[in-house]
């Protein structure tokens, strides 16, 4: 659980270049880069991408640990890609494992994808990392994405960490009585843990709303987002011109 | 088991949103009607999707691989709060876990939302009613619900890995291949999950029958 509190967006509100830059025009570039990096179609088009990506997480001073952590699941999934690529994609056969057969074509698409992959999701980490929940959320309305879906994000958020603490003590209290020292203890202690939450939650819930109506509280998207400043201005100029690069590197390559 | 960003092609990524804004789309104006209605929902719904969010954080130990996985929360939603709102709650618990865990992805949000928002929920949605209506008892029927669901979801994330990676071979033996690799994790965390899923709605049941009824939670 202690994922939720590293990986919320504290460091967002620090005092990085990066949180400081207007997050519709994050949105906009990393949108970009997310495109260009599934219609890229080469090695050299996503390889770019993700040093750049890691060039800019440096420079953003984002804790390494974080990097690694969050990186850790599009990096497994990629060592699934290679070997199901190298199995099933057809072409010279290199090797072979028991009833499977390894084709090079295939691990060199595997590996392909894996770049694809630890490109794509570093892009994502960086958009992520770098930007408080609340600007995105205010952002994305500036898109018009459907102010339902951003109320319930908004509202989904706020009250992750207002249970947090509340599942965090339960699940302690049951480790100390060795709720979690077996499956079938585990499994036991998980019924009773999402049981008494939900009641928990649904309690809290509508004393919530009561306090919400009583102080006239609406939805919860409200706030304009400031005019782009030249941080801004300098930072969407970047992103075109780098965005335009490589999108001239993929005809390039595909040429 | 979220599919990553930029694992799947673009046009697939593109196609696999279709679908997924359809269904999305279809569960907003549902909700944004009941908030209208009943404008006391607001928290509780965000505070379903915290749940939903928390719930699929929870560790189960895999038997006999020494490892842990998670429940996909749901199936349970959806026996809770019906269907066109778990499909909601479950795409807004895609959208966050992709941005604070690299869990999932922007583009294969739409892929990630047909698997777990769309599929676990309704295919558990269904199961449950017919249960119920078959005369099976609560705990019985919501039990088959979270193994059926569960077992929908990473049967069609297996699919869309197979439609993204099947290379020369035929999408369906890749789908075998893939479902078939996933079965000695997949069954027992399924069977937990049906358990999970059985033991939190018949611990809802016996403290707070009235939840149940669908007067306030589904309205």
């Amino acid at each position: 659980m202690t994922a939720i509190s590293r990986n919320s967006d504290g460091y967002a509100w620090g005092d990085s270049f990066l949180s400081r830059i207007d997050p519709r025009v994050k949105i906009a570039g990393f949108a970009g880069l997310l495109l260009v990096n599934l219609l890229g179609g080469s090695y050299l088009v996503s390889g770019v991408i993700a040093v750049a990506m890691a060039l800019l997480m440096i420079a953003g001073r984002i804790p390494y640990r974080r990097q690694l952590l969050m990186i850790s699941f599009p990096a497994s999934f990629a060592i699934f890609t290679i070997i199901s690529q190298t199995v099933f994609m057809g072409g010279e056969v290199f090797a072979s494992l028991g009833p499977f057969d390894l084709h090079l074509q295939g691990l060199f698409n595997g590996l392909f994808i894996s770049l694809r992959i630890i490109a794509g999701g570093l892009i994502v980490v960086v958009l992520g990392v770098t930007t408080p929940i609340n600007r995105l959320c205010q952002a994305l309305r500036w898109f018009k994405a459907p102010a339902t879906f951003i109320e319930i994000t908004q509202l989904t958020y706020r009250y992750l960490f207002d249970i947090h603490g509340e599942f965090s003590r339960m699940r302690d209290a049951q480790q100390v009585r060795l709720g979690w020292s077996s499956a079938r203890a585990g499994l036991a202690s998980s019924r009773l843990l999402g049981g008494s939450l939900f009641l928990r939650v649904y309690d809290r819930g509508l004393r919530s709303s009561e306090a919400m109506r009583c102080r006239g509280s609406g939805p919860v998207v409200n706030g304009a987002l400031p005019r782009p400043g030249k941080l801004d201005i300098l930072a969407g100029s970047g992103a075109a011109i780098f965005i335009s690069a490589l999108v001239m590197l993929a005809v390039g390559v595909a040429a | 088991m979220h599919i990553p960003e930029g694992l799947i092609p673009a046009q697939q990524a593109a196609a696999w949103y279709v679908p997924a804004v359809s269904f999305v789309g279809v569960g907003l104006v549902g909700l944004k009607r009941r908030l209208v209605v009943k404008p006391e929902l607001r928290p509780l719904i965000g505070l379903m999707g915290a749940f939903v969010f928390l719930i699929s954080l929870i560790p189960l130990p895999v038997p006999g691989l020494g490892t842990v996985s998670h429940p996909c929360g749901t199936p349970m939603a959806a026996i809770l709060l019906g269907p066109f709102t778990a499909t909601v709650l479950g795409s807004v618990a895609l959208f966050l876990q992709s941005l604070f865990f690299a869990h999932g992805g922007i583009t294969s949000w739409g892929a990630n939302v047909i698997a777990m928002a769309v599929g676990g929920s309704f295919s558990a949605y269904g199961v449950f009613r017919v249960s119920r209506r078959a005369g099976l008892g609560i705990g019985v029927a919501a039990g088959m619900a979270g193994l059926i669901g569960d077992l929908v979801t990473y049967g069609i994330t297996s699919f869309q890995l197979a439609l993204a990676l099947h290379g020369d071979e035929a999408v369906l033996n890749v789908w075998g291949a893939a479902f078939a690799s996933f079965l000695p994790t997949q069954v027992p965390l399924a069977i937990a999950e049906a358990l999970f899923t059985a033991g939190v709605v018949v611990f809802i049941a016996n403290q707070r029958a009235e939840l149940l009824e669908g007067a306030v939670v589904r309205p």
